[in-house]
Formats: structure tokens, sequence, C-alpha cells
């Protein structure tokens, strides 16, 4: 059976890099090679992996250190990556944590060698994607579900959610929901020594990947914490237990901390300021600029207000141009996998862990001040919440897929969710947010009607859809079919036990 | 691999029995120690910062609780007939003292007294529904860390008193509803009564206490027990009700008067009205979107929607007592009463971008506050699995609202509808009136706060209160008053409305101009004729 598991393991995965492969961004240039693979092609058009500052600031990041051994941009790369720089002691460079970037040298060097560098690079987030395809099965597995429920979760998170279209750019989310997930199959796991480095690595990487990290990771690491004591009563005594293996989570968190304090250091001149804090810098000027919602309150503001609570929990779960369930409806049937998982005894507690991250993550990100996460397609925010919804997605599945009234339901949320993904991944994630769209002069739409209108036009960001299909197959055309394909895929997953009406096939 | 040692750390049991028992026997002293120490604290911290008073209405509780004890009409019939009397009632013996007055703490007082033992109601209640100490713990919390409460709790509103009157009449239902002891049901009326005397949404609780009252009753003991049992309760709650009326027809001649009288709320209603801003009104969707959107901001919106779940588990647990089931619903009964007031008209509330681009009112949602407290508690109670999940986001969301200062309410106070800077027309007054002779003609019913922040003394102005003054000075005015506040060419500035068209008007200089109002002198040429001492005597 092992052996069995391992190939249906490997199909999927490769199924999956297949499918994904072909939304990687791209255009052929007037000579017929590929574009945007050094700076003389390289411009920030929409549907175009540079259509996003978020991707340029890393990816420019990443090619300052290859190519100059600086951590710092020249001016061409800042104007590209404007407005997610800062201005320090005259040298531009990233708002970003540096993570990502680290991360992606050894493929950008890989690309240096092909001549495709920015191809290389933006892989990085299909690695990740297929990693968390992996990890999602895993987490599902472990709340109950099946060996085929659990891998269609994790196609559901993959190819049903928006984390889809943030697999063809270069951006933090897959790195740091992997690394989320990992981290709390982590903290399931008894509290070794090894286990805990290990876990000190997740959280340390987390952060360097995208600061809010620390917050969302905050239950786990108060639960991992918490699993180091344990009290025993005696005859005359309680004896509080602590365990050692603590130091390992330590030893995990060091060299991280230690890299974003020289990081720091050699950035903004300061082993402790980030580079948040200094504010976004114009090209030429010293200046930050403030952002206007910093102008529009008497209170002291943070970036996190409890007075946003409710707009932005509006906007994360039902609204209709970032909302969660309105672009996955999907995820609907994963609460009621919350309950399920909840109800066996077994797995409480890690239920009740996975239920804190969850809800660590959307009140984290619903008193942000701009919890649309800018231009974007879908509550970006939430892709690791879509990964833990996915996962619960499994139990459900795993519990209902013999009955034909939950089959007719799954497949009718499914392929919307799959359809409004697709649309996303072959387009942009340009989409303005609704308080920006209704103020825009010509009117774009504020969701995935955008993307519609663009795909109508025929006008798709997919290397293989420009090099291979564009004036031979419509844009509408192109992404019923990878809706039919990804969906199917899933279907073939679903079908085999739903035929058989048993309680589970074993492979 | 290598397996880590544990380390040992022995705590004698004695010694944990003893810590465990202690705090156990000593919590609710040390709890009601520490709502005191914030009350202070808060008190303190808002009046430095000059927020204390922000509020206009503030002012004028302030101002109606000194009016009774001085002025050229001091007296009872000062209490007025719009706003109920109890709050000013509790100010007379402390408001004579000019510090407490212009402090606000003759107001405060009761608003810091009512937040320790609305604390302390919280505490009880959640302790005769067998909640643990944990629970009881994190219900108070809830309420007290509140930015809205302790800014609430530290000003001369009526909130916080209204709140524990209301919270004391559902609680002592609660323990009737448990035990079917008669002098519960006598406490809860009697603190209901009390609630009717604070606010008008204490007379929607006596109503819906003596509603489900009756049901029950009747449902478990046939009708004749329960019309006893109703007539018990009404008999004392509603002796307040029946007080305003009569009050209203002694005094003004109208038991309706404060309903419909000119400077009831249904006559400012009836203006917002006309000019179209009163958007709840017949609306009972818009009615409840904006009741609701009031108590998210007050409440931080996490706990309120967690208060939910714990009110549905509190409910629909068969394990509860029904009838109790049935009496916690007076802890809602703000929530019913607000949205039925916006529907009706009675209302009005302005949330920043929902309705109007002003906030005004927004602190009728902080009137949830026990009830969120109670269910939020119960939540962590009956779920005990999510127990420290449910806490660790409350303290997280509680951290956010304190590190933002975020308290609506003071929002609400500053920059809505519900403030007047007065400071340059009081001001002025302070500056010119201060030391010379003569009397200030104003109308209090628009000018409170000019009144209050002048930092004069009451019997300097002339007002509607003031009975033969103020029909004498609307005639002949340049016989009485040697200054004139008023707001020009605005008939709804009952000074105004009235000096206008008077020959002795034509004496006045205006001297200045303000935003909300203007002031007019007296020429020097006509000062001999001038009253600038009362005369009047005692007046009925």
């Amino acid at each position: 059976m092992k052996i069995v598991q391992v190939l249906l393991g490997m199909g999927v995965v490769l199924i999956s890099l297949f499918l994904l492969m072909l939304l990687i961004k791209g255009d052929v240039d007037s000579g017929g090679g590929l574009k945007y693979q050094n700076s003389s092609t390289r411009e920030a058009v929409l549907e175009g992996p540079f259509e996003s500052s978020g991707n340029n600031a890393r990816f420019l990041q990443t090619e300052a250190i290859v190519e100059r051994g600086s951590l710092f941009y020249t001016i061409d790369q800042a104007t590209l990556s404007r407005p997610d720089i800062v201005k320090a002691n005259g040298e531009y460079f990233s708002i970003f944590p540096p993570g990502v970037s680290f991360l992606a040298i050894p493929l950008y060097i890989l690309g240096r060698i092909v001549g495709a560098p920015q191809l290389t690079t933006y892989l990085l987030n299909i690695i990740f994607a297929l990693v968390n395809l992996l990890l999602v099965t895993r987490l599902s597995r472990k709340l109950g579900a099946g060996v085929l429920p659990s891998y269609i979760a994790g196609l559901i998170f993959l190819f049903g959610t928006n984390a889809l279209i943030y697999t063809t750019g270069f951006s933090q989310h897959h790195v740091s929901t992997a690394l989320i997930l990992l981290a709390l199959l982590n903290a399931f796991r008894d509290r070794s020594l090894l286990n805990n480095i290990l876990f000190g690595v997740y959280f340390g990487s987390a952060v360097l990947m995208d600061i809010p990290n620390a917050i969302s990771m905050l239950p786990l690491v108060i639960y991992v914490l918490y699993k180091h004591f344990s009290i025993k009563a005696g005859t005359r005594s309680y004896n509080i237990q602590l365990r050692l293996s603590f130091v390992g989570l330590i030893l995990g968190l060091v060299p991280f901390v230690i890299l974003f304090a020289l990081y720091n250091f050699q950035t903004t001149g300061s082993y402790a300021a980030l580079a948040q804090t200094l504010g976004r810098a114009r090209i030429g000027e010293v200046e930050k600029i403030q952002d206007i919602s910093l102008q529009t309150t008497a209170r002291n503001f943070i970036a996190f207000d409890s007075r946003l609570f409710s707009r932005g929990l509006y906007v994360l779960t039902i609204s209709d141009d970032r909302g969660l369930f309105f672009y996955s409806p999907l995820l609907i049937l994963s609460l009621l996998g919350g309950v399920m998982a909840y109800k066996r005894n077994e797995i409480k507690e890690k239920v009740v862990l996975l239920i804190a991250l969850i809800l660590m993550i959307v009140s984290l990100y619903a008193m942000f001040w701009d919890p649309w996460g800018g231009w974007a397609f879908g509550p970006r925010y939430m892709i690791p919440v879509t990964a833990l919804l996915s996962a619960l997605l499994g139990v459900v599945v795993h519990k209902y897929y013999r009955k034909l009234v939950f089959t007719i339901i799954f497949i009718l949320f499914l392929l919307p969710s799959f359809f409004i993904s697709s649309l996303g991944a072959f387009t942009t994630t340009q989409v303005p947010p609704k308080v920006e769209a209704v103020n825009l002069e010509p009117k774009i739409p504020y969701n995935y009607k955008y993307n519609l209108q663009l795909i109508n036009k025929d006008e798709l960001g997919s290397l293989a859809y420009n090099y291979f299909f564009k004036g031979k197959m419509g844009g509408l055309q192109t992404v019923g079919l990878y809706t039919a394909g990804t969906a199917g895929f899933v279907l073939l997953l679903y079908a085999p036990q739903f035929i058989s009406r048993k309680e589970e096939i074993n492979v | 691999m290598f397996k880590m040692p544990t380390v040992n750390i022995p705590i004698g049991k004695v010694l944990v029995n003893t810590i465990k028992t202690m705090t156990e026997e000593n919590i609710f002293r040390y709890g009601v120690i520490l709502l005191c120490i914030m009350a202070v604290w808060n008190f303190t911290n808002f009046y430095q910062n000059h927020l204390g008073l922000s509020y206009n209405d503030a002012r004028s509780h302030l101002d109606i609780g000194r009016r009774v004890v001085e002025g050229l009409k001091p007296g009872l019939a000062q209490l007025g007939s719009v706003w109920l009397p109890l709050p000013h009632i509790l100010m007379i013996p402390t408001i004579w003292n000019d510090f407490m007055w212009h402090s606000g703490l003759a107001g405060s007082i009761q608003s810091m007294i009512s937040f320790v033992f609305t604390g302390i109601l919280i505490y009880q209640i959640l302790k005769y529904l067998k909640v643990g100490i944990l629970g009881r713990i994190f219900g108070v919390s809830v309420f007290s860390a509140n930015l809205n409460v302790l800014y609430l709790q530290s000003t001369a509103m009526t909130e916080l008193l209204l709140m524990v009157t209301m919270t004391a009449g559902a609680y002592y239902f609660m323990r009737w509803a448990m035990d079917q002891d008669v002098l519960h049901l006598i406490k809860s009326a009697f603190w209901t009564m009390l609630a009717t005397l604070v606010r008008y949404d204490g007379w929607f609780l006596f109503v819906f206490t003596a509603l489900l009252l009756f049901i029950e009753v009747l449902r478990k003991r046939g009708y004749k027990t329960a019309e006893g049992v109703f007539i018990l309760f009404c008999t004392l709650a509603g002796l307040g009700v029946v007080s305003w009326f009569m009050w209203n027809l002694l005094i003004f001649k109208d038991p309706l008067y404060f309903a419909y009288g000119p400077f009831s709320a249904h006559s400012q209603q009836e203006q917002l009205l006309a000019s179209g801003n009163l958007p709840t009104k017949g609306n009972l969707a818009i009615s409840t979107q904006v009741y609701l959107y009031a108590l998210l901001f007050n409440s931080y919106t996490l706990p309120a929607i967690l208060a939910f779940f714990g009110a549905l588990a509190f409910w629909f647990n068969k394990k509860i007592n029904i009838t109790l089931r049935i009496a916690s619903l007076t802890l809602l009964a703000p929530l019913l009463f607000n949205i039925l007031a916006l529907y009706l008209g009675h209302s009005v509330l302005f949330i920043q971008g929902i309705s109007g681009n002003t906030w005004f009112n927004v602190r009728y949602g902080i009137l949830m506050a026990p009830a969120i407290a109670i269910f939020m508690a119960y939540l962590i109670d009956h779920f005990k699995d999510f127990r420290w999940l449910v806490i660790g986001l409350f303290a997280f969301v509680t951290f956010f609202a304190f590190a933002n200062q975020d308290a609506v309410t003071i929002d609400d106070a500053r920059v809505g509808s519900s403030q007047k800077n007065v400071s340059e027309v009081s001001g002025w007054l302070n500056k010119y009136a201060k030391d010379r002779a003569g009397f200030i003609l104003i109308s209090a019913a628009s000018h409170d706060a000019i009144i209050f922040s002048s930092g004069l003394p009451m019997k300097k102005f002339i007002h509607e209160g003031t009975g033969a003054y103020w029909e004498s000075a609307t005639t002949v005015p340049d016989h009485w008053a040697r200054w004139i506040v008023m707001r020009t060419h605005d008939d709804n500035d009952l000074t105004f409305k009235l000096v206008k068209d008077t020959e002795g008007f034509k004496n006045y200089d205006l001297v200045d101009s303000y935003p909300f109002a203007d002031i007019y002198e007296l020429k020097s040429e006509y000062f001999d004729r001038l009253n600038t001492t009362p005369v009047f005597g005692k007046q009925k």
C-alpha cells in the first residue's frame, strides 16, 4: 500500500506541477525570445511578472544581491520597485523583510546560467505551492480525513482558492503559508529537542518572510511553550515539570534573529529598526510618504486598529471585493469540517489549535488598515487561512463523499471556486479594492469581474498561452478548459470513492 | 535522539491550597478594590486631559443639577421635563460646591460608583449562573477593560447609572427565576423603577420585564397567579413612570409634556425628519444596522460576536431552567429598545460612514456591555476547550484598542454632533462679564454648554427656568439683561425668537460673533435703567 500512496502522491504533484506551469507569467519578445529576462525588456505592464511592486521589490533585491553583492537598489531597480522602497543613509532598499529574496538566490543563479533569471526565480512560489499542497494533504490526514479526501483538500487549496494566482508572482504568501503549516504540524508532535529546533527555524524564517507572521503564529508559540510544562501531584507537593528541550526553540530561532538584526543594521543602520518603520520613500526625495489614513484620525494610530475590526471582518469574509467565501464558496463547507473534527476527542486539542490559528490570522488582518491588501486578487492575507480551511474540507469530504446530495452540493460549489481562481491566475492580481475602484476613471470592476473582462478581450498573462495558443484559442475558452482540467482532476480523485460506495478505498 | 532532562519545581500542597483558598475567599474583595482604583484613576486621567466634559450633555446635566441649588430661581422645579430626574437628584448633595460642579465630579461620582457596582453585578450574575471563578473574573474584565466604559464612567453622563440600574433589575429578575423568591422580584421592581427615572430605556425594561414575568407565571401557574404577580411587580416598578407623568402634570400642566413639549426628543427628531436626516424612522433594517454598528464600535466587535455565541450556548442549554433563560432576555433590553426607538423615530443615532458623516449618540451602543461581558464569560465556562483561545483573542483585540486609544465615545464627544466648541463664547463671558454687574440673557435649552463653560455662577444667567426674570427680560430686555447670548436669525433659539421684535433689543450692540452664538451688550447710555440685582425674591 505504501508504494501506491507514494505513486499517488507523485502523480498528484506532477500533474499539479504541469497545471501550474501553464500559468507562469511571461511573453515573447519581438525576436521570439523570452521577454522580461533582462533589464532592457523588463517593464511593469499589467499581467506581466513585473505588474506588482511587491513582486518587483523582492525580485530586484535578489538580483542586487547576486549581481552586485549588495542589498541596495540601483536607481533603475528602485524606480521599478516603488512605492515599496525605503531610503536610509542615501541608499534605496526594499521595504519588505528579506526572507523571500534570500530564499530565491539559488533559483536566480540557476536562471542566470540558463538565461532566464526572472523565470526561474519566480519558480519559488510554484515550488512552495506544491509543498503547501502536500502540507494541506498531511494536515487533513492528521484531522482524520482519508488519503483521497486529503489530496482533494490539498488540490482545493491550490486550484480552488486565490492561492492559485499567487503561485505566478514573487510574493511571500506561499512561503509564509508553508512555514505556518510546518509549524502547526510540528506543534502537534512531541516536544523533543529536534522538533523544538525545527519549530524555532519555522518561526524565525516565517518572520523573515513577513513580519506579521510573528503575530499570526502566536497561538502556536504559546501552545508549544505550554507543552513544556506539566504538573504532577505528589503526596505532599505538586511538581511543576519543565522540559529543558525548550532550549531547542531558542537554538532554532537565534540564527534568524541574528540574520535579521544584521540585515537591519546593514540597511537601516540599526539592529532593531525595521525598514517599515522608516516609511516609504520617493525616488530622489528623502521625505517619507505619509499614508492618507494616518492623517485622518486624531487618535494614536498603529497599523492594526480595533475600530476597523467590523469593516475588516466583512471585507475579508463575505464582501464582494475581497471576501474569502465570495471568491471560494467551496470553503463554506469547511466550517462543517471544523465542527466534525472537533467532535473527535483524540484530535480535539489539534482542532482547537487550528481554529485558534485561523481566528488569530482573521482577527489580525481584520484590524489592519488595509485588509484589501492594496490592489490584489481576493483576500491575499487569508491564504494561510484558506489552507487551514481546505484541510478541514478534507474531513467533510471524507465523511460525506459517498452521499449523492453532498456530491451535488460539492460540485456546485467547486466549479465556481475553481473558475474564479483560474480567472485570476491567467490574468492579474492588480484588482483595485472597492473603495478605490468607485473613484477610478475609467471605471474598472473591483473583483474578479475585472479579470473576466481581460479574459474576454483575450488578454492573458500566461507564457504558455502567449507562446502556443494566442490567436488560436480564445481567452474564455482557455480558462474554461483549465477549470475543466483542474476541477476534473479533483473529481477524478473523488469519483472512485463515490462510485464504490465503500467506507474508504485503501490506497 | 538525545532525550533532554526535565527540571522539577516542587511546590508544597499546603502552600498551593493556602494560596487557592485565599484567592477564592478574597477575589471578590480584591476585584472591588481594583474596580475602585480603575474608576478613580480614569476619572483623574480624563479630568486632567479635559475630556471628561467634552459631551455637551454632560455639561447640561451638571447645569440642571446646579440650578436646583443655585440660580435666580432655585428649586426642584429646575429638574425640568425632558431628561428624567434621578441623575440630577443624585447630584444635589454635591453640586453646590463649585469644584464639584465645574470638574464634573458631582455627576461623575455616580457614574464611577455605578461602574464599580455594575462590575459587582456581573460577577454576581455569573456566580449564580454557576460560572467558575475564571469565568467570573473574565466577565468583569471584559466589562471593565473597555475604554468606552472607562470614559463614560468618568463623565457626568447617564449611561453608567442606567447600566447599573438595568443590570440590577435584570439580576434580581434572574434570581427570582431561579428560586421564585418574591423578595427578589420586589428588588427587581425597585431597580427597574430607578432605571425608569434615569432614561427612557428603563421604561422599556419595565414593560419588557413585566411582560416576560406575566407570560412565564401564566405558563406555569395560571392566570390568577400571573395577574397577582404582575400587579405586584408593576406597582413598584411603574412608580417612577407614574411619578413622571404626575410631575409633568404638576409643573408643566401636561402629563405628556416630556414627550411632546418644545424641548422633547420627539420635537428634535421632527426637525431632523423634516430635513431628511432621520433615515432610521420606519426602516427596521437600517435601524438594526445602525444600532449594531454602534454596538460593535463600542465593544471592539470581536467580544460582541463571541458574546453572541455565548448567548446561543446559554439559551439552547436545556440543562438550564427555562424560566432563567427567559429572564436573561432582560439583559437584551437595550438592544431591543434602541432598535425600536430608532425605527419609531424617537431616537437618533449617527454612525460615521453609515448614516451621515459624523458621530451622534453612538454611546448608546455601550449599554450592551454588561450583556456582552456575561455571555462571553458563559462562553468560556461552557466551552472549556476554547477557554484560553477566547481569553487570548479578547486580550489581543483589547491590546490594540488600548494601544490606539480606541474609544468611539470620545470621538462622539469631541468631533461628532454631540460636541460644541463653545470656548470662544464662554471665554468672552468669563473675561468681560465675570466682574461686571448685570445679568446675561441666554436660552439654557440651546446654550447650556456655554453657561457651564463660562465658569460664572448660575445666578448670573436669566434663562427659561428663571420664571419672572425670563418673562421680563424677553419682554423688555434692556431693563434686565446687560448681555444677550443667542443665535441671531434662528427661531429655534428661544431668546432670539422672543426678543428680536422688542423695542429694547435695538439698544444693544453686537460685540462679538461666533459659530455657535452671537454676543450682544447693552449700550452704556441705557445702563441707568438696568436691573443688576435679583429683585423678585422667592418665586413659586
